[in-house]
């Protein structure tokens, strides 16, 4: 990457020379000052905020808030700023004396002419950011083995029978059981094949995107409302879940699937940028009105898709030099400057989604917007001509002075009735200094008048100037044509353009009924003084023109005509919410954080410890976005791609070969076996980044298929390496999806606008569960309405995330309040119903079938003796509910085996 | 290096390896040495809770012996008016009309009006003397026992971000309330009840909702439990129409189903744990109801609460202040008392931008009388001497009224909350605002000094108490706070 090389040449300190007074002896009086004051915070030992001050280099280079020195600019230095200030938040030295009026004028001094400091004139700012953290390293290139299994060692426990098998690959895989029948076929299946076609079958099923879209959804804290105090629903959140969902059953590549969430619109997948405006964010009411709290709002919602690109696609902190370099890690401030510039026309919106039916209305839309400005360009040669679209007739015309404008109406579509406007526009020509402006307005001093209104209708002239459309407010002529209206401007300007509507309320509910009492012919005279007449635009329109040139204008004014008509429905479609991009806007380094206190200035760019790329400040939108999801692939792919497999290792086992998998930095754990990680990380990259491939490697191993496994062996770098897989509770989502699917309540549906169990109490963030839940209440839990801090009165207890902050693990509390959920829910009760019901269906009228035909639904495996009796005699007093309710209940179900 | 996995703290494994290999921090220095980046500043080493899989809330040790055990909560939603309440300020009274100094054209919600006095008479109260305003004329005569910081200040202006602040020392959505902190760290006295419970305003939630007692990026189980004296938990019982004979069947063949598995997998502590957690819910069955029950309170004090007040939002307030004494006594850790609800022009809670007087009024009407028997009620009962008692509200309000004429608008450079009770000394007053009551001037303090101090008071080093969450230990001070010593009896 490029780096700006700062040296300082005689020829531009000459001018300053001149106009300060004598030189200075760096030596004696600048020197000294700098050692004494400065070296103990900034020097060799301690950098504090970053910053050296015993180098010139260092000086230019700065700290976390951009160059401490600009040379021939006192004023604008920040070493200045910190020296003379008295804000303790800013003052330098921070503690002690502060430096006397003397040393402040010297080093003031020192700066205007130039900073000079001998022998140091050629340096060069510190060479780039580079780091020797495992995590920025390149990925090993050769290996000691070439499978997993190899890797870890051969099986040294037994392989876990086959129920427990299908049941823990089953519910790992796709989160949900298997059903009986599935786990039968596998027992009796002799095939040396066996549980490779187990897997082959889960990874081609559709709920395997379900499974794992849900862990992507947790690292960047998906939802479907706004979160905060109004905590309304975010229209059209869900085409980015099922555009997840879908993405993983189509095994889209990894690589693809970063960059079609920072940058799909580019490659026409507009949900994928849903990624970007997952955070919650307060609304524009709760951010109140105070402008430093409007930016600093901004500022908060770019840092929230730092947030999320950091932690689920980077692993790394990049949030942490917000306000200062990165304490740990080799990030400095400037680094997440440029981030944030590479976001920072994002703006939490919906925008237009171009699905494969609609891409061609958008890319009509396009077309059309663009052929009406050709038009516009073209029409523009006529002293005169007409646009008349949308329920609205516009006269351009070459600018002409006038203080009176009328319009004489000489025959409209009925020939019983007078015309009618809503309103009657009069345009201000643009000139140097002057933006168009609509002159008729009652509120710039616009008066008008007429040849009478219909009183009867209530019909009044001051209608026609006061903005308002629609029927409450339409001039309606008392008589027939010919009828005219006129405007009395406040001064005699230019105009252009003069513009009236017949009621643009009615054209837009139904453009039939508008053709009533509308203007088909009129004429338009102007006066500069009052009485002197002239015609602007005749009846005929040809204002001097010749047959050709009205023929021209009227092709042109038709095809204009006949596009605006067809804007309106070209411009409904769906939408997305999956950020808007805008002009982005021009970062600087803040000091602190704070938007009040801007620094440098930066471009977008990657990490600079990963070869980041470097734009201009003004590139445009959407380069920079495809710059940073091209680096992500390609400069940055060592780490994306440690990250990926890790997250995958993380959910097969447990716990993650990194135990930190959003957090690669210097914090974060190291890997307890980096060999092995960096080979699956080259694995995916060779396999064209497929993810299923990586599962299907790890989920066949003999690791993964032993009834229990740990590994464990001396490192050479480090004490020990260790892991082991072993039974862990089932997520929230597992749990009430199991529960569906063993009912045989489960609703399969797939997509779709999330199912909303709650209602919002008043306007605020007051949602409650519904009493009476809505169609598709079983659907599964990822098709449901994520409704921030809502609690549903069963699963929020089980480590449902808050959507608040990134996600890269659950916790699996055990708590009493858990217990009382799942004992006692409204939800666990129903499906215990309908799993009594189930199996009294399947399994006919023989208790004791029943009950094992409950033990396989729910466990994969038949009761045994006790557990049979036992169950047979509850069965009989309270009811097979009261069984499937204990089975739901039970340690094995609820645990992954 | 693993010492910074601590997600899995209800793991058995982790806890019993916790004892020997909790020198997280030693190692982490070891490794900025190595890497010899940036330089470590020298920071206080995390103290992790050891944490009993089996018995979660258990009672832990604090970090240094403390006089307060407990902790009650008493948020009034809203933002309280320091100005008409308890920070007295005679300035006001002559400017009263004028237009500000120096002030913005526009605060939070729009243009400002002219400086306004106090709308209630303030008085001197007690031994003090301490000028407190007939807003509320209850609590004012506990003005002897109460602690005074007039010097806060807030980092936001909105409620949500506010209330979000002060509870969880973030602004953010998703961070760890003071009550999820205080139980991660401390456990509970009493297993057979929530650790840290939160009794919304009858009037409905607050503004941050469950962001004031969630559990953020620690284990769910710390999360508060809400209910109220008219609201029990959810799913103490079971839905009606289920037979008494059906839950005992359910509760003892799970018992006997989860005995069978257990015995294939021995010495499994997860499954221990899911174990005694159904024989915790059940003890949690039998006490919350009686708990609940005030019929046995004798009409003496149910007059002195103000429970049969006709103002039924009193009354009810009434029943909560009743709860949360007997939650309290029954070893609850921390009990988080709400007063007021969420924006609705004032109606529901205490955000007056427009009719301070009837809005203000009749909210204080609500507050005063029960809250000022419940804090006697501790006193008389000695549940004080281990109580910490702290009085807050996410900000105050502005000396000027609003362009309307009628309301005070947000103001986060200046506001009061106070303390009581264990290890607070009684009867003083801390800090000032300007003398307009504007913004806090001398002994400036933040809400992290405020929520540093309320740790302090249990027993919990602020710096010490942290949780790796993305990137660093995180606490709920962030980087941020001193404790206010001068407020430690």
């Amino acid at each position: 990457m490029k780096h700006i090389l700062i040296f300082f040449t005689a020829l531009q300190l000459a001018p300053l020379a001149v106009s300060e007074t004598a030189a200075l002896d760096f030596h004696k009086e600048i020197l000294p000052v700098l050692e004494r004051r400065c070296f103990d915070c900034h020097g060799a030992d301690k950098q504090k905020s970053g910053l050296r001050v015993d180098s010139r280099a260092a000086l230019l280079k700065g700290g976390d808030f951009g160059a401490a020195i600009v040379p021939g600019d006192a004023a604008g230095s920040h070493l200045v700023e910190v020296i003379v200030s008295s804000d303790d938040d800013v003052k330098m030295p921070p503690k002690g004396e502060r430096l006397t009026i003397a040393e402040i004028e010297s080093l003031k001094k020192w700066i205007a002419q130039g900073a000079l400091w001998p022998g140091q004139m050629d340096a060069v700012a510190e060479a780039k950011i580079t780091s020797s953290h495992w995590s920025f390293q390149p990925l090993a290139k050769t290996f000691a083995h070439d499978s997993l299994d190899d890797f870890l060692g051969t099986a040294k426990t037994p392989e876990a029978d086959r129920r427990t098998l299908i049941r823990r690959v089953t519910l790992d895989l796709t989160g949900l059981p298997p059903t009986p029948e599935e786990v039968d076929a596998f027992v009796k299946d002799k095939d040396a094949r066996a549980y490779e076609k187990v897997v082959e079958r889960l990874l081609a099923s559709k709920h395997y995107g379900e499974r794992w879209a849900q862990h992507w959804l947790d690292v960047i804290r998906y939802a479907d409302t706004r979160g905060y105090e109004y905590n309304s629903l975010r229209e059209n959140t869900w085409p980015y879940r099922d555009w997840v969902i879908d993405a993983l059953n189509h095994d889209l590549p990894y690589d693809q699937f970063l960059f079609q969430q920072i940058a799909g619109d580019t490659v026409g997948v507009d949900p994928a940028t849903g990624f970007l405006v997952t955070a919650p964010l307060p609304t524009p009411p709760e951010i109140g009105q105070e402008p430093n709290a409007i930016k600093a709002a901004r500022f908060n919602a770019l840092d929230e898709i730092i947030q999320n690109v950091g932690a689920s696609m980077l692993g790394l902190t990049v949030g942490c030099a917000r306000c200062h370099n990165h304490k740990f890690d080799p990030i400095p401030s400037r680094d997440y400057y440029r981030m944030l510039s590479v976001f920072s026309g994002v703006q939490y919106e919906s925008r237009p989604w171009r699905t494969s039916d609609q891409k061609q209305r958008i890319d009509d839309l396009q077309k059309t917007e663009a052929r009406l400005a050709e038009l516009r360009k073209e029409l523009k040669k006529f002293p005169h001509w007409r646009d008349s679209g949308a329920g609205q007739y516009s006269d351009h015309f070459t600018p002409v002075k006038a203080k009176f404008v009328r319009l004489t109406v000489l025959a409209t579509d009925e020939v019983n009735n007078g015309p009618a406007f809503d309103e009657i526009e009069v345009w201000a020509a643009e000139a140097p200094g002057i933006a168009p402006l609509n002159v008729a307005l009652a509120g710039r001093g616009g008066k008008t008048t007429s040849s009478g209104a219909a009183k009867q209708l209530g019909s009044k002239d001051e209608f026609l100037n006061d903005r308002k459309t629609g029927k409450d407010s339409v001039w309606v002529a008392a008589k027939r044509p010919p009828v005219w209206i006129e405007v009395e401007l406040k001064d005699a300007l230019d105009i252009d353009r003069i513009t009236w509507s017949r009621d643009q309320d009615l054209f837009r509910q139904d453009p039939n009924r508008h053709k009533t009492r509308l203007s088909t012919a009129w004429r338009i005279d102007v006066a500069e003084h009052a009485g002197e007449w002239r015609t602007l635009i005749h009846e005929s329109r040809s204002n001097g023109l010749n047959v050709t040139a009205m023929n021209e204008r009227r092709y042109l004014e038709e095809e204009m005509e006949k596009l605006t008509a067809s804007l309106s429905t070209l411009k409904t479609g769906p939408e997305v919410f999956a950020g808007k991009f805008t002009e982005p806007q021009l970062i600087n380094i803040l000091m602190r954080g704070d938007p009040q206190q801007p620094r440098d200035p930066v471009g977008p760019g990657g990490l600079e410890v990963l070869h980041g790329f470097e734009l201009p400040a003004d590139a445009p939108e959407t380069e920079r976005r495809t710059a940073f999801a091209k680096w992500l692939s390609h400069e940055a792919a060592p780490l994306t791609a440690r990250v990926a497999v890790n997250r995958l290792w993380h959910h097969h086992f447990g716990s993650g070969l990194v135990s930190t998998p959003s957090d690669f930095g210097l914090v974060g754990a190291r890997p307890t076996y980096p060999e092995l990680l960096d080979w699956l990380a080259t694995q995916l990259i060779t396999d064209g980044w497929s993810l299923k491939k990586m599962h299907q490697r790890i989920v066949m191993s003999a690791a993964y298929r032993q009834s229990s496994f740990s590994f464990s062996r001396k490192h050479a770098a480090q004490v020990a390496t260790t892991f082991t897989r072993a039974p862990h509770r089932l997520d929230a989502e597992t749990i009430r999806d199991s529960m569906l699917a063993t009912s045989g309540q489960l609703d399969r549906k797939m997509g779709g606008n999330g199912v909303n169990l709650f209602t919002r109490k008043s306007s605020f963030a007051q949602w409650k569960p519904l009493n009476v839940p809505p169609t598709g209440a079983n659907r599964r839990m990822i098709y449901l309405a994520r409704i921030r801090g809502a609690d549903d009165g069963m699963f929020k207890t089980f480590d449902v995330p808050e959507c608040g902050q990134v996600k890269d693990k659950r916790s699996d509390s055990t708590t009493p309040l858990q217990a009382l959920n799942l004992l006692n829910g409204k939800f666990t009760l129903e499906q215990s119903a309908a799993l009594a019901q189930r199996i009294t269906t399947e399994a006919g009228a023989d208790l004791p079938k029943q009950i094992t035909r409950a033990f396989q639904l729910t466990l994969a495996r038949p009761p045994g003796e006790h557990e049979l009796t036992a169950c047979l005699a509850v069965a009989q007093s309270d009811g097979l509910e009261t069984v499937c309710r204990a089975l739901f209940n039970s340690n094995e179900f609820l645990f992954l085996p | 290096m693993n010492c910074t996995d601590h997600t899995k703290h209800l793991d058995r494994r982790s806890f019993l390896s916790n004892i020997a290999t909790s020198a997280g921090g030693i190692a982490l220095a070891q490794l900025l040495a190595r890497e010899g980046l940036f330089a470590a500043d020298e920071k206080p080493q995390p103290i992790r809770p050891n944490i009993d899989p089996g018995r979660p809330f258990g009672a832990r040790k604090p970090h240094f012996p403390a006089k307060a055990e407990q902790v009650l909560i008493i948020f009034c939603a809203g933002a309280v008016s320091h100005l008409d309440t308890w920070d007295y300020k005679p300035e006001l009274y002559k400017h009263h009309g004028k237009v500000p100094p120096n002030a913005p054209k526009v605060t939070f919600q729009g243009p400002i009006g002219n400086l306004a006095k106090p709308f209630w008479d303030f008085k001197p109260r007690g031994q003090s003397g301490k000028m407190i305003s007939d807003l509320v004329p209850h609590l004012a005569e506990l003005a002897d026992d109460m602690c005074f910081i007039h010097s806060l200040t807030a980092k936001n202006s909105a409620h949500t971000q506010a209330e979000n602040l002060l509870s969880t020392g973030f602004t953010f959505e998703g961070y760890p309330s003071l009550g999820a902190w205080t139980t991660y760290a401390l456990g509970t006295l009493n297993e057979n009840l929530p650790s840290f419970v939160a009794i919304a305003d009858p009037r409905g939630r607050p503004q941050a909702g469950p962001n004031n007692w969630g559990s953020g990026f620690l284990p769910a189980a710390f999360q508060g439990t809400a209910f109220s004296a008219d609201e029990p938990p959810q799913n103490l019982k079971t839905a009606m129409g289920v037979k008494e004979s059906a839950n005992k069947a359910t509760v003892d063949l799970l018992a006997k189903l989860n005995g069978e598995h257990l015995e294939k997998h021995p010495g499994n502590t997860d499954l221990t744990a899911r174990i005694s957690s159904y024989e915790l819910a059940g003890r949690m069955q039998s006490s919350i109801p009686g708990l609940m029950d005030i019929a046995g309170e004798n009409v003496k004090t149910l007059e002195a609460y103000g429970a049969t007040s006709s103002n039924v939002i009193k009354a009810e307030y009434a029943r909560n202040c009743l709860l949360a004494r007997r939650l309290l006594e029954q070893g609850v850790r921390v009990v988080q008392l709400f007063n007021g609800a969420y924006a609705s022009g004032g109606k529901l809670n205490w955000d007056s931008h427009a009719e301070i007087v009837s809005s203000h009024g009749a909210h204080a009407e609500i507050l005063d009388q029960p809250t000022a028997a419940l804090l006697r009620d501790l006193k008389q009962r000695g549940q004080l001497d281990k109580t910490l008692v702290v009085w807050c509200t996410e900000f105050g309000r502005m000396p000027f009224m609003q362009a309307n004429g009628t309301g005070r608008d947000h103001n986060i450079e200046g506001f009061t909350c106070w303390m009581m009770g264990a290890g607070v000394k009684p009867g003083i007053s801390i800090g000032s605002t300007d003398e307009l009551g504007w913004k806090a001037a001398e002994d400036v303090k933040t809400l992290y000094d405020f929520n540093a101090t309320i740790l302090h008071l249990l027993g919990l080093n602020h710096e010490r108490l942290t949780h790796y969450f993305n990137g660093t230990e995180r606490r709920l001070t962030d980087v941020h706070g001193h404790v206010i010593k001068d407020i430690l009896a």
